[in-house]
């Protein structure tokens, strides 16, 4: 074991124990321990104990044979390589044995010209084995896509050309729009994943035949993308990405499959417009209010982009501190369009949010307030506000006030349900140096498997650079956190 | 020394900051005057100062008050620990009375300030 140091650079990307799992790690969060050949052996979350801690360990040939994760739901984790295959991974082994046995099979990959080409997944539903099969679609920046035996497809991963993961969202995108689960076109599958049979209109046929029709003109061959990405712009100037639309043969074009559940959400998809070329297309919808899905025909192209109104996307939960600046702080509240409700403690923040989630899910929770590396402040210098609950943290306060509270009481309560918040939900602290109870909060909610909800704070003095947008001193940064992880960072932030 | 080298050190110094050589807020600080207060470099924060001294102090953190709710509709806290807030406590002893969690508000130092002097 050798000494331990601070990774070099801001962000750093380290592969974990799966080949299509990427970690991004903050600068000043995260410690690594390198062994004298400077392979890095430990991660370690700064200011936890070890117990967080995530190992691995290297073969002679300096490849990570064992990897192990804090978090017993991860698990530890051995891997098989083949030295025909260049020391590549052909099978993960469970190295513990919690939920699963001891030595089982967790994946398998199958590679084809270097990349994987399919990877066999074992996974434990009910306590018994299922096997499935997952191909993946990787473009050349590295972007995939993967599809099931089934026809479902997932979004995997999005890289820029610098090799940084930006996700399926427009970072920037101060508030984005609820999104529904991905379309799930129908796909045959193992259509052109290494199986040279022909298909018409998604039907295997017989390739001489298919030629005969190709010479004759009865048929036509498909454009060599499958699925293009469908983006929705917002008349708010944001846009993100929405889905895939598949190639229908039978009718020349891209259909996108855009699910809502209820009336409510389909209220905030309509009216709902495609746009080519600056012209507006009346979209072919089909179904009626409360159906599951509704049905959008993408005119062909490769990347067309829709057009939706924005309007009443998500449930706003705004929270303003009483005390001397409550008028500036409710001002800051209204601007997000939501609930706006004033707070004395961090108590109060609690008791609000419960309540507010009687009447259904909360998107976004944005509290205003005085700040400190401790925490928020509430309406007064008592200690009576929301505070990080790590007694190793230097900035840790044993004794609260009345109606004081850790953010562990924030987070008990929304891990139970009594705070209710929608799935990728997001709390936005715009307070003075939140950045601490912001990471912290989101750790804590990522162990208690509620990864999906982003905590942002600022690593620095906040203030307000127009009406409605908030900035940080010293180019500081807005930082959002999922689990713990550094998402992104942004220098402003928008009240709504 | 060449003199292009000389010109730039005079520079780099001249835009330091002292306490006791510069007491106003600039008028167009690219940062929250709370932070500002921070950057200010004190080379003896216990010195007495002079009643002209003392008046300019004052003023300097009235500047910071203004500022904060004529530009950012809201008052600042600073910590303790800065220098040039030793120096105010260090001469106006009362300030410390509005101590209290993440350090003082400079809203609440100006009031107490001005009441008295």
């Amino acid at each position: 074991m050798g000494r331990l140091r601070l990774l070099p650079t801001p962000v750093q990307r380290i592969r974990s124990h799966s080949l299509s799992d990427w970690l991004k790690i903050p600068d000043n969060f995260f410690l690594g321990a390198y062994d004298a050949a400077s392979r890095n052996t430990i991660i370690h979350p700064q200011n936890y104990s070890t117990q967080f801690d995530i190992t691995q360990e290297f073969d002679g040939d300096g490849q990570v044979v064992k990897w192990h994760h804090y978090n017993s739901s991860v698990g530890t984790f051995y891997y098989l390589r083949s030295s025909v295959l260049g020391g590549k991974i052909v099978t993960e082994i469970h190295g513990d044995s919690n939920g699963w046995s001891l030595g089982s099979k967790s994946k398998g990959y199958v590679y084809a010209g270097g990349d994987v080409l399919a990877e066999q997944r074992v996974t434990y539903p009910y306590s018994s084995p299922v096997n499935s099969v997952v191909w993946m679609h990787v473009d050349p920046a590295g972007s995939d896509v993967s599809s099931q035996i089934g026809g479902g497809v997932s979004l995997e991963h999005e890289f820029d050309p610098m090799g940084a993961d930006v996700g399926y969202s427009d970072p920037a995108n101060t508030s984005p729009p609820y999104v529904p689960d991905p379309p799930v076109p129908t796909y045959t599958g193992g259509g052109n994943l290494g199986n040279p049979a022909c298909t018409l209109d998604n039907v295997e046929y017989d390739c001489a035949a298919l030629f005969n029709l190709l010479q004759h003109g009865s048929a036509a061959i498909a454009p060599p993308q499958t699925y293009v990405p469908v983006t929705a712009n917002y008349s708010d100037g944001t846009s993100r990405r929405i889905g895939f639309a598949k190639w229908n043969s039978q009718n020349n074009s891209y259909e996108a499959t855009l699910p809502y559940q209820d009336q409510d959400e389909r209220n905030r998809y309509l009216p709902l417009y495609w746009e080519r070329g600056g012209q507006s297309i009346p979209s072919s919808l089909g179904g009626s209010p409360g159906q599951q899905t509704q049905y959008v025909t993408v005119v062909q192209g490769e990347g067309q982009t829709g057009r939706a109104t924005k309007q009443n996307f998500q449930r706003v939960v705004s929270l303003c501190s009483k005390g001397k600046d409550e008028g500036a702080f409710r001002a800051r509240a209204t601007q997000a369009g939501g609930a706006v409700f004033a707070f004395d403690t961090g108590q109060d923040i609690i008791n609000i949010l419960k309540e507010a989630s009687k009447i259904g899910p909360i998107d976004v929770i944005k509290i205003h307030d005085h700040g400190g590396p401790a925490g928020l402040i509430g309406s007064s210098q008592g200690w009576i506000g929301l505070y990080i609950s790590n007694p190793q943290a230097a900035n840790y306060r044993r004794d609260l006030g009345e109606g004081g509270v850790r953010n562990t009481a924030l987070t008990d309560a929304i891990l139970s349900g009594e705070i209710n918040l929608a799935k990728n939900a997001e709390i936005v602290l715009y307070a003075c140096n939140g950045d601490s109870l912001a990471s912290e909060t989101s750790w804590l909610l990522g162990a208690g498997k509620r990864s999906d909800i982003r905590v942002t704070g600022a690593n620095n003095s906040v203030y307000p650079k127009t009406n409605r947008t908030a900035g940080v001193d010293f180019r500081g940064y807005f930082n959002t956190y999922q689990s713990g992880i550094w998402q992104y960072g942004s220098r402003t932030r928008s009240y709504k | 020394m060449k003199p292009l080298q000389i010109l730039i050190l005079i520079i780099i110094f001249s835009t330091l900051v002292f306490a006791d050589k510069s007491w106003s807020l600039p008028k167009r600080t690219m940062v929250l005057p709370v932070n500002y207060l921070k950057m200010i470099k004190v080379q003896n924060p216990s010195k007495k100062l002079t009643s002209l001294e003392r008046k300019e102090l004052i003023r300097l953190f009235e500047s910071a008050n203004n500022t904060n709710h004529r530009k950012y509709q809201q008052d600042y806290l600073i910590e303790t620990n800065t220098p040039i807030y030793i120096l105010l406590k260090n001469n106006f002893p009362e300030v410390s009375s509005q101590e209290g969690e993440g350090g003082v508000f400079i809203g609440n130092i100006v009031k107490i300030l001005s009441k008295k002097h």
